[in-house]
């Protein structure tokens, strides 16, 4: 058995493979860190720090559109909206992450500029060929999937609020139940 | 994400959470995790549930470090009923550290995460998630990150 510090109930180590470990734990040495090993993790933030400023323009901005992606992701993961969030903002993001003119991304895409400024102004509901054009123009990284069920959340929340809406649509339903619920 | 049932070999979908204090409190309190989760406290603690389980079977504990565009797994741990030959579910460790990298990419670090292991199962983690090594670190990031994402996020069962 490993002597137990202050900080962790240390598990019998002696009971299991190395394979069986490695499929139950991870959990860093318990003994304290000599100066040399200090020293060298120390180095290591400085190196990983070094290598993540050096990167290339063209790996920054593949950086940044996988962040987008799992942003994305997450975001139509759970069920908490956010009207910032919507498929304007992340199409905004997807066009100037990879530090494009409007004008640019639009030829790419083959539309107007003014209906991509009216997709990312959310003046207009994108098609369904239009995302699929984005899925293809992300070769795969943004799926058409998810582009959709952003702007599927966008319109539950849409649905669940407009109280205008069911004002007026109020005067075409007559004899409605009247049962509480 | 799903985990697999070792003795029916179904797929159970599965997802990682953050929990609070609270949550963390009782988790350790039930005994059911080696190691002191109170512990852990100052970093953000996630646990793995899946459909159908009630009790979470999974725990990790991970640091942000923004100064170093890093995710940092400081702790894994399976529930000790799940540890061992003798284990019920499989994939569990794995979908904590896929879930990592996720983390991860979406705080804009390139999916670069990393842990400390202890020397003797360095090997073991190394070969079973690609980790790069260095001397007191495992690593991994960019497209090994991905590919650990995709092998542990798939068949449409997303969480």
């Amino acid at each position: 058995m490993e002597k137990k510090s202050k900080n962790y109930q240390v598990v019998d180590i002696s009971k299991f493979s190395d394979q069986d470990l490695a499929d139950a734990f991870v959990f860093p040495k318990t003994t304290n860190s000599s100066a040399e090993e200090k020293r060298e993790e120390a180095e290591f933030w400085s190196d990983r720090r070094k290598q993540f400023e050096n990167r290339t323009s063209e790996q920054k901005i593949y950086t940044k559109l996988l962040q987008l992606k799992f942003q994305l992701e997450e975001y139509i993961g759970n069920y908490k909206y956010e009207e910032a969030l919507n498929f304007g903002y992340f199409l905004n993001e997807y066009v100037s992450r990879q530090e494009k003119k409007d004008k640019q991304f639009a030829l790419e895409v083959d539309i107007k500029p003014a209906v991509l400024s009216q997709y990312i102004n959310n003046h207009r509901k994108p098609t369904e060929k239009f995302v699929v054009r984005l899925e293809l123009h992300s070769n795969g990284m943004i799926p058409a999937i998810s582009w959709f069920k952003l702007v599927q959340k966008d319109k539950e929340h849409e649905i669940m609020t407009n109280q205008d809406l069911r004002r007026m649509e109020s005067k075409h339903v007559k004899n409605h139940l009247k049962l509480a619920y | 994400m799903y985990i697999i049932d070792t003795i029916t070999g179904e797929h159970i979908p599965a997802a990682v959470s953050k929990i609070d204090l609270k949550e963390i409190a009782l988790i350790n309190k039930s005994k059911r995790f080696d190691f002191n989760w109170n512990a852990e406290k100052l970093n953000d603690v996630y646990k793995l549930a899946a459909e159908g389980i009630s009790e979470p079977l999974g725990l990790m504990s991970l640091v942000d470090r923004p100064e170093d565009f890093a995710t940092e797994i400081r702790l894994i741990a399976v529930s000790k009923d799940n540890k061992g030959k003798e284990r019920r579910y499989d994939r569990i460790a794995g979908s904590m550290i896929a879930f990592a990298c996720k983390e991860s990419f979406a705080a804009g670090y390139n999916g670069f995460i990393c842990l400390k292991p202890k020397t003797l199962i360095k090997d073991h983690y190394r070969e079973k998630y690609n980790l790069q090594s260095t001397k007191l670190f495992l690593v991994s990031e960019g497209s090994n990150s991905l590919d650990l994402i995709k092998a542990y996020y798939q068949d449409g069962k997303e969480k």
